[in-house]
């Protein structure tokens, strides 16, 4: 949750790259590959580097319409807190 | 293609038919012309490539620059004009359906580069636009044992796995501080991406050379690839050479790279 509050308007590192095979997304930095449930993989696909944490809310609920806000809003911040946590996301430099 | 096109393709048909027939292969199932010329692509100086498939062995007897284990080469040229006409064994056509069927798709433990060796990629992708010389209703049936979308498909997997080497290339060479180095690799990178969007949009040929030719091209037919051909341009002109300038340009390259690689693999998720 911490680093969801420091990160207003989350990017995607320029080192990451997400493939797609056949069991499905996921994110590939040199060695480390995280994969993605589709929930997951909508939020990354939404850290552009202009949305902010409001923006990106209202496309992921035209997405999942079916998941309640309060817990929708969660799972977004649970999500970028982990992509940060393990270095996915740009800080300037690295 | 235009009238003035259609009149080169006839021209070109009918001397192909003309060296086809001092060539004596009267005894083809079928042939056929392809080649940059035949899809538009080429330019005066291109060579001319006819296919001839043949019912039975590649003779002893029939001169050949090049013996492959499955098909042969005769390098010819006439009035000026270098022909290659490459000769295939239908047994060896039907061996090469078969393994374009037996291609694993969406199979995450298979890296399928080099599935197809250059010679069957080059085959395939040329029955599928080629232009019938001899026996069109034989040449039709062996362009229908191929499945172009598949075998497109298999381009664009390839062309991703290079896309992705290149790509981790560069982001190892911009933390050693090599800078022109990952400059290069990402716009390896940037063309690799590209191949791999053409492919996912059916184009089968796969020549780095008419890279840019091809992508103009598909932006005439779809408009949100002219854009991506615009910048691709920019990027592969124009490389900066201050380390900061060129940081950047290593940073921007890969995200572009990112993203006409996820295009591609979007267009095939369905």
């Amino acid at each position: 949750m911490i680093a969801w509050i420091q990160i207003g308007v989350p990017a995607r590192a320029y080192f990451v790259r997400k493939r797609w095979d056949g069991g499905g997304a996921h994110l590939v930095h040199l060695t480390e590959i995280v994969r993605l449930d589709a929930f997951a993989e909508a939020v990354w696909d939404q850290l552009d580097g202009r949305s902010d944490l409001d923006a990106i809310g209202d496309r992921i609920a035209t997405i999942f319409p079916a998941i309640e806000a309060e817990l929708r809003d969660a799972l977004i911040a649970h999500h970028i807190a982990a992509f940060a946590q393990r270095g996915l996301l740009d800080t300037g430099g690295r | 293609m235009s009238t003035a096109d259609t009149y080169e393709l006839a021209e070109l048909r009918k001397a192909a038919i003309a060296v086809l027939s001092g060539l004596s292969a009267g005894h083809a199932m079928a042939a056929w012309l392809s080649g940059s010329l035949v899809e538009g692509l080429g330019n005066p100086s291109s060579d001319v490539d006819i296919f001839v498939a043949l019912p039975g062995l590649i003779s002893e007897d029939l001169p050949l620059t090049r013996r492959g284990e499955d098909h042969g080469i005769l390098g010819l040229v006439e009035g000026g004009v270098r022909y290659d006409v490459e000769y295939w064994p239908h047994a060896d056509i039907m061996n090469l359906k078969r393994k374009l069927d037996q291609l694993p798709i969406n199979d995450p433990q298979r890296n399928n580069l080099h599935f197809l060796t250059y010679w069957e990629s080059e085959f395939i992708h040329r029955l599928l636009v080629g232009s019938p010389l001899l026996n069109e209703e034989e040449f039709r049936r062996l362009q229908g044992l191929f499945d172009a979308a598949r075998f497109a498909r298999y381009l664009m997997d390839t062309a991703i796995r290079r896309a992705d080497d290149a790509f981790d290339d560069a982001v190892g060479m911009l933390r050693a501080g090599q800078m022109r180095m990952a400059a290069l690799r990402a716009r390896d990178a940037l063309g690799f991406s590209a191949d791999a969007l053409l492919h996912a949009h059916g184009v089968t040929n796969d020549k780095t050379k008419f890279r840019l030719a091809k992508l103009d091209r598909l932006a005439d037919t779809h408009a949100a690839i002219r854009p991506v051909a615009d910048r691709l341009w920019r990027a592969e002109a124009f490389i900066p050479d201050t380390p900061p300038e060129t940081r950047a340009y290593v940073e921007e390259a890969l995200r572009f790279s990112s993203e006409m690689t996820e295009r591609a693999q979007d267009r095939v998720r369905g």
